[in-house]
């Protein structure tokens, strides 16, 4: 594409992951959650997708990498939720409310969650461009 | 609020017209999000409350939270629902993907032909 | 011919659909009792400030592990359809 657009997305990338990255770790605290915070993430790829073509794009992000990403998240999302009850003295960060480090498992949940769903994303977006 | 709810038998009509008059696959897949887009907006009104404040808990909003804080609940629904709609839209293009491989055209009446 | 038929069924589906969302009673705006459970006790028992991630993940998270489910199933399916579509797998 353009010498323009080129340069403003390799600028503009880190700061779209990271405030993804923001938006999945406060989802306890401000509206988000996993959710939107994955979809941000995937867009930013998206992003370098649409302006630098596939291959460069792949370099970023494998698809192999995704794929195994994936599945593990989804494996230990699912494990979680359904073993509340056994798992729920492991993971107890119950600090004081307002403050990061407070939920009781709503944060692994989420980051877990936001993983998940930003690399299935970005694999339906890999393979729907192919050729 | 008793507009928005013919805004959204507006949006539903204008969805279900999208799906079944045109001829080219990919403005029926956009069809079909709209469609959806307009359940959600449903969805969410039946949750009013007058004067209402988002359902997020602040160090500066304790005292008044529970007179005016808007219904949590639908909000969650809507949440699961567009992640739903995603798939379904992927699923729908990929299929529409596969068509053009297969007949190399992406209009509908020229499918009508088609014998097993 | 078929135009203004179908423009018909439209129009009479959305009165349908008009006549049962404008009367007084369809959704009750003054009593509400699911919604005032989860708005009082729903930081006393989850300890987030945001109350609809405690409902999404703590409330109600077997729904939440159901979509998950689809759209893990919706990405193998595009993985399916576009690497596999008109080939036949022995």
């Amino acid at each position: 594409m353009d010498i323009i657009i080129r340069t403003v997305v390799k600028g503009l990338f880190p700061f779209i992951v990271l405030f993804g990255v923001y938006i999945l770790f406060h989802g306890h605290l401000t509206p988000g959650g996993s959710f939107p915070g994955g979809i941000i993430i995937a867009s930013g790829i998206a992003l370098l997708m649409l302006s630098f073509g596939l291959s460069k794009a792949e370099r970023t992000i494998k698809e192999k990498t995704a794929h195994m990403t994936e599945a593990f998240a989804a494996l230990l999302l699912v494990s979680i939720v359904l073993f509340e009850t056994f798992v729920r003295s492991v993971l107890r960060p119950t600090g004081t409310i307002f403050e990061l480090w407070s939920a009781q498992q709503i944060l692994f949940l989420n980051v877990t969650g936001g993983v998940m769903v930003s690399m299935a994303v970005i694999l339906i977006l890999f393979l729907l461009m192919k050729e | 609020m008793l507009e928005i709810y013919a805004g959204m038998v507006l949006v539903a009509l204008i969805g279900i017209y999208c799906v079944v008059r045109k001829k080219n696959m990919i403005k029926k897949v956009i069809g079909l999000g709209v469609l959806t887009n307009s359940v959600h907006l449903l969805l969410i009104t039946i949750g009013f409350q007058e004067n209402g404040i988002p359902p997020i808990v602040t160090p500066t909003n304790i005292e008044y939270f529970v007179r005016y804080a808007v219904d949590p609940l639908p909000q969650a629904l809507v949440l699961t629902s567009i992640v739903i709609q995603l798939s379904v839209t992927a699923l729908a293009l990929g299929i529409v993907i596969l068509a053009y491989r297969g007949t190399k055209t992406l209009d509908m009446e020229k499918l009508n032909n088609l014998r097993g | 011919m078929k135009g203004i038929l179908f423009f018909a069924c439209l129009v009479v589906f959305g009165s349908l659909l008009l006549y049962v969302f404008l009367t007084p009673s369809f959704a009750s705006w003054k009593n509400k009792q699911v919604a005032s459970y989860y708005i009082e006790k729903g930081l006393e028992k989850t300890g987030s400030a945001n109350l609809v991630s405690s409902i999404v993940w703590d409330f109600r998270g077997f729904d939440t592990v159901g979509e998950e489910t689809v759209l893990f199933t919706a990405a193998v399916g595009v993985f399916t359809i576009v690497v596999f579509g008109l080939k036949r797998r022995k």
